[in-house]
Order: structure tokens, then sequence, then C-alpha cells
């Protein structure tokens, strides 16, 4: 029944695309602006603030959206968006273009109408310097853990090859691969001279594949498609797109195709979309095994970290001095009050490296050349559990302030030390009383686990976002990922009423005895 | 014998006990009575080390409990002090204070291992006779919830009794009793009695003191207003 009302959830979503068939040209004429869509978070040179002119934009993107809607006689208007839902928000009508270094890849020809390309990119792959055992041939990059971003045109070259670790942003892969975590990083030229070239530890190894960036329209709205494509014909060949490529310093020989674009190139680009492939029986044991991802981070995050701290930071607070007591506090405070996304990303990129840093550093002062890696699985790990900690003390406090304080004050009436006291007496109880409650945590923590893909741990959520691009479609892997969490989280849901209603009839009992 | 001297207690800016003296003999029951924010329970607590004073001290045997301000923290001698003073004055409370999960046996022998270092067939020996004693031994595997006020309440004194106290304080003990069950209580402490423990009991009801106690002390703002036979305190007012 709850799979049915899922099903009517998805429908409805599916059946909000718009499937307009009126004119996209018409309407961008008739409102007088081309609306068009990227995210500032991609930075430069793309579309980013004007550091001179904060909230004024700027970006080799920006002039060509101007100089296009300049052809079309209308201005153009940015709007932002989240970059890894581009095409969705395109689809949703949230703006009438996408255009934002979004790579003319299979999967998304299939979706979307592309215009002709308005920058050739190269797939650079950059490695650490003094690492000579990666070189530019794909085929030999089997067993090497190589970053770059999900639903790339790279990912898609990797997938096979490689073992891809999978980024949110630009920065990240290349202080990865600085600091050892991965071995090569294979991302557009653009990208690896902003945020990879810079890095002294790093190099060049050199290009092994190109790629475009196009703006792309609804298919619904091809005209519009169509008459951007011709202006961008026109802009290229009268030499407006080489001075703004230049002005932006991104002008090379490759760019030098772009004025002679031809039918056939065009048709090239495009390839020949290759049938979605369904759902199979490989892609589900994908999702088997991120599942078992997940629910083994969500475990040993509740088992080995929440409970325990918890417990620790809860008796601290309670039972320990001033200062233990207001540093346990603080930890509670300070770990609710900032998202559980801030810590993975301090602890991932910000402490674990500085903790491999001096670890190193111990080692070679001892004369070992061993080196420290905390894989990514681990960090997530500590980080949930440390995060889910302040929550499950905020849980064992309220647990033994229920423990009645006549058991307390006579255990210490019989002698029995505070320690004792608390291990004997008040835990095994309060312990009891705080089943229903943990279990709904461990319960939330399963579907907060999704968050540790932003440090490179493929999980459920992650899995089912990478084949959705894959078979062009949310619904079959949005179904069965939420189909898996259900079977996850509702044992458990079960499990906890039963016991809460066991504790509860045990309560109750103990009110009418002491009435009588 | 259980001496109290010069007990003063503050809760903030509010005298509870203003400076408190009386000496208990053993083998005595004695009452404290009085009206309600008298210090009575207060008292009690002090004796028992479960709350701090300011002045004065507890005398029991050879262990005494000096004053200390509260808000600092206990160090290593007075903790070491204060579990020998608990062991020689035990306290049972109004709510009883059952350990909820376990069983009446189970209440009984848990201080002994733990605290005495007992083994478990002694401790559950001694338990049983204990539980035999006050007469819920037909009760030793039921639980708290499972078992009668007055069942608690006799549970509760077997397993205060089983630290071999010289001295047992009781807050309130027949509040929540009917009229039979209050019979066998007295009962029960005048034979304990008889054998050497001193009782100090809390208490707000006349005919028993009159029945059960020895002696009776009323505490009124903090201070003792009389010290005498219960039928002398009592004289006209029950």
């Amino acid at each position: 029944m709850v799979f049915a009302a899922l099903v009517a959830v998805l429908a409805l979503i599916g059946a909000c695309a718009p499937a307009k068939a009126s004119s996209g040209l018409a309407r961008v004429r008739a409102a007088g602006v081309l609306r068009w869509g990227g995210d500032i978070q991609g930075g430069e040179p793309y579309v980013y603030d004007d550091p001179q002119h904060p909230g004024h934009l700027v970006g080799f993107e920006v002039d060509v959206a101007d100089a296009l809607a300049k052809e079309l006689g209308v201005r153009a208007e940015f709007v932002q968006a989240d970059w890894s839902n581009l095409v969705p928000s395109l689809e949703r009508g949230v703006f009438d273009v996408a255009m934002n270094g979004l790579e003319v890849t299979e999967a998304r020809t299939a979706r979307v109408a592309f215009t002709r390309p308005y920058y050739v990119f190269a797939q650079r792959l950059m490695a650490r310097r003094g690492d000579d055992s990666v070189t530019a041939d794909l085929d030999r990059l089997r067993g090497k853990r190589v970053g770059t971003l999900a639903s790339s045109v790279a990912f898609d070259l990797l997938r096979g090859r490689a073992e891809p670790v999978l980024y949110e942003g630009v920065l990240e892969p290349y202080a990865d691969l600085a600091s050892g975590r991965t071995d090569a990083v294979l991302l557009d030229d653009i990208i690896a001279a902003r945020y990879g070239v810079p890095n002294p530890a790093l190099r060049v190894v050199g290009d092994v594949g190109e790629g475009f960036y196009a703006l792309a329209a609804r298919p619904a709205d091809r005209d519009l498609a169509e008459a951007l494509d011709a202006a961008l014909g026109k802009i290229a060949e009268r030499g407006e797109l080489q001075r703004i490529l230049a002005r932006h310093g991104l002008w090379n020989e490759r760019q030098g195709r772009l004025a002679a674009w031809t039918a056939a190139d065009q048709a090239k680009m495009l390839g020949a979309p290759p049938p979605p492939p369904s759902l199979g029986v490989g892609q589900a044991m994908l999702f088997v095994r991120s599942a078992l991802v997940t629910l083994v981070v969500s475990a040993l995050a509740m088992l080995l970290g929440a409970i325990p701290l918890g417990l620790a930071l809860a008796v601290g607070r309670l039972y320990g001095g001033r200062a233990v007591s207001a540093a346990c506090a603080a930890y509670v405070e300070v770990y609710r009050g900032t998202p559980v996304l801030l810590q993975l990303y301090v602890l991932y990129f910000g402490i674990t490296p500085a903790f491999e840093g001096a670890a190193g550093a111990i080692a070679g002062s001892l004369g070992s050349s061993l080196s420290l890696r905390v894989p990514a699985f681990l960090v997530a790990v500590v980080g949930l559990g440390m995060n889910y900690a302040a929550y499950e003390a905020e849980v064992y406090r309220a647990a033994i302030l229920a423990v009645p304080s006549a058991q307390t004050e006579s255990a210490l009436a019989l002698g029995m030390s505070l320690r004792l006291t608390l291990r004997r007496i008040v835990l095994p109880q309060a312990l009891r009383i705080a089943i229903p409650n943990v279990t709904n945590d461990f319960i939330a923590l399963l579907k907060d686990s999704s968050l540790v893909s932003v440090i490179t741990v493929v999980e459920l959520t992650k899995q089912m976002t990478i084949t959705a691009v894959d078979v062009r479609s949310w619904v079959g892997p949005g179904l069965l990922c939420a189909a898996l969490y259900f079977a996850m989280s509702y044992p458990l849901g079960v499990l906890a009423r039963k016991i809460e209603r066991r504790l509860d009839g045990e309560r109750g009992s103990d009110r009418v005895m002491v009435g009588t | 014998m259980i001496e109290v001297v010069g007990i003063k207690k503050r809760f903030g800016d509010r005298t509870i006990l203003d400076g408190v003296s009386l000496r208990f003999e053993k083998g005595t029951i004695t009452a404290i009575v009085g009206p309600s924010g008298g210090g009575k329970s207060t008292l009690l607590r002090c004796i028992n080390g479960l709350e701090r004073f300011e002045e004065g001290k507890v005398v029991a045997g050879e262990v005494v409990l000096h004053a200390r301000p509260s808000g600092g923290s206990a160090t290593r001698e007075e903790r070491s002090e204060l579990q020998r003073l608990r062991r020689k004055v035990g306290m049972v409370f109004q709510q009883y204070g059952l350990f909820a999960h376990m069983t009446a046996l189970e209440n009984v022998m848990e201080a002994p291992v733990q605290v005495l270092h007992q083994s478990k067939a002694e401790a559950s020996e001694r338990a049983l006779a204990l539980l035999e004693r006050v007469g819920v031994a037909h009760r030793r595997d039921a639980r708290p919830r499972e078992m009668s006020g007055g069942e608690q309440q006799r549970v509760a004194i077997a397993r205060a009794l089983a630290m071999g106290p010289e001295a047992l304080l009781l807050d309130e003990p027949t509040s929540a009793l009917d009229p039979e069950r209050k019979t066998a209580i007295v009962a029960l402490l005048r034979s304990l009695a008889a054998e050497g423990t001193t009782f100090i009991l809390v208490c707000h009801d006349p005919p028993l003191v009159r029945e059960l106690c020895d002696r009776a002390i009323e505490l009124r703002g903090g201070r003792v207003s009389a010290d005498d036979a219960p039928l002398a305190v009592f004289g006209e007012s029950a």
C-alpha cells in the first residue's frame, strides 16, 4: 500500500514535466528575455560574481549569453540553479536554456536539444609530480583511484577502466590527489587549469579525449534551440566568439573548429543516442551493494560512535565536575547547532589530512617512510558517529533523569559508590528507557548517511543518482532506492513500536500499583 | 549510638536546620515529628550524609562526618568516611526506591555482593533469611512493579538490614499502609530494636508514634521544640 502511494507520487512528479507544444522562440521574443540557467558555484571562468563589483555577474558564458540574446533581439537574464540539477530544472521550465559547462553526453543528448558547441574542451588527466605510474592511456589506469565529477564525460570514460572517486566540487579532487587519497584526476581542461595546474605538487599527464559545451533547450522548444544554434554560428563566423574566449584566456587551436562547424560535425558530436539501458540485474546488484554500504556505515556509526560517546557525554554532563559538565554541554550544542554536512566536510578535507600529515611526520622522524591513509569510509563512520553522539547524549540524559531518584539515593544509602550506582542501577534502566528513541535515531541516521557522498563514499542515494543518469529516468532507480531504504528502516520501526508498547505497559502497571 | 552535634543546614538563604544536637541510644526507636517544612526529612538525610551541612557533625561510633559547605566537591577521605557511615546507618525511603530492574531477592543481595564482596551464594542465603524475617520470602522472585506498597516497603527494610547497620532511618514508613500492615511493621521494628538496632523515623501519625516509639522529637523552624516520651509530646493534641 505504501508502495502504491509512492508510485502515485512519482507518477505525479512525472506528469508535472511541461509538455508545451507552443514555440519556445515566440515565447522568448514575446517576453523580451532569454532566461538561462547556471550555477555560480562553478566559479571562474564560467559564471561568477565579479570580485570588483559584488552582485554583478561576469564570465565567458555571461558574454556568450549576452551576444546570443542580442542576436535574437532580447536581453539575457541569469537564473541560479544547482549544477547537478540543471537538466531537471530545465525540464521543469525554471529557465529557457541551460548553459554552464554542460558537457554533451549521450545521456543528456537523449533528454535535451543541444545547440552547436561554444567551447571544445580536453579531458585532462593530472597526477602527482614524481608518480610516473600514471600515463595518458585510459586502459592503463586499471586499479587506480581517479577523481572526477559525477554525470561528467570523464566519469563515463573512467567507468570499467579505473576506480572513479566522485566529488561534488572542483577544488576537492585536486586537494585529495595532492594528499595522496587518489592517484589521478580526470576533468575538463578549464577546471584543471584553474584548480589543478597551480598546485606545485601536481603535473599534467596529458589529454585523453575531448568534449563539448553546448546550450541545452527543452526538446519541445526545438525552434529556440535552432535559433540559438544559428545565432551561435553567426557570432562564431564574425569572430565575436573568438574575442570572448580570448578575453577570458580560453582561446586555443581546438576552438578553431567552432567557426567552421558543419552539420556533419553536429551529427558526430551528438552521435546516435544509444537506447537507454533498462534497469537490469547488474544495476540491482550495485543498488544492493550500496544499500549495504549505507547499512554498515550507519550501524558502525551508531554502535561504535554515537551510543558509547553519547553515553559518556550524558554521564559527564550529569555527574562530571563543573568543567567536564560544561565541556559535554558545549559538545552537544556545537554538534547539534551545525549541519552534519559541514562537519563531514571539515573532518574529511580539513582535519583528516592534517592528522595524516602529523602521523607521517612522526613516522618520518622515527626513520620510517610509512604514510597513514584514513579511508573515506572510516571518516564517514567517525563523522556521523560524532554528530549523532550529540543527539544520543540528550536521549540518555533524559533517560537517566527518568530513573526515579529514590533508587539512586537508596543505592548511595546502601554504601554503593556513585560509579557503582551508575553502572548497576541507573544505566541498565536508562538504556532500556532509551531503546525506542535510539531506534528512531538509527532510522534517521540510516537516511542522513546519504550525506557521506560529499566525502566520496558511494552509498544508496548516490548510486540512485548515478543510475538515474545512466537509464535516463529517475522513476525506476528512485523506486528501487526508496524500496531499499524502506526495507531497512521499516523492520526497525516495527521493533521500536513493539519495545515502546512493552515499556509503556510496564510503566502503566507501576502507576496502578502506586495507587493501591 | 548515633550523635548529631550542632547541625546547621541552609538552602540558599533559608535556614532548614538551626543548630540541632541529639543523641540516639542503641536499640531505641525515636520518632521525629513536627509541621512540614520543620526540617524532619532534611535531618534524616543529613544523618545519612545524603545532604551536606554547613556546621556541626554526625558521629556514629568511630565514624565522624564533618560539615562541608555545599558546592565544593568531596575529597577522597570524605567519600570513604561517607561510605563507612552509610554502612553503619541504613535508610529506607518513603518511595522505597527498590531497583526496578531486579527481583526482591536481587534487591537485597545487590549491596552485600557489590560493596561487601560477599559471594552470591552467601548473599543469597542471608537475603532469603531477611526476606523471611520481614515476611515477604514468598515474593523473592517478584519485581517491584509486581508487589504491593507494603511488600515493597518490607523488601526495602530487608535490603537495608542486609548491610548489617547499627541504625536504620525510615522516612514516613507507614504513609501508604493500611492499619493491618501498620501492625505488622510495628511488630517487626520492635523485634529488631530488641536485638539492638537503633531506629529513627519521620512520622506524621501520632497513634503510631505512641504505639511504636520510645521517644518523640518535635522539630519546628529548624530547632528542637520538644524532646520527650511520645505521650508527653502529643499530650493534648492527640
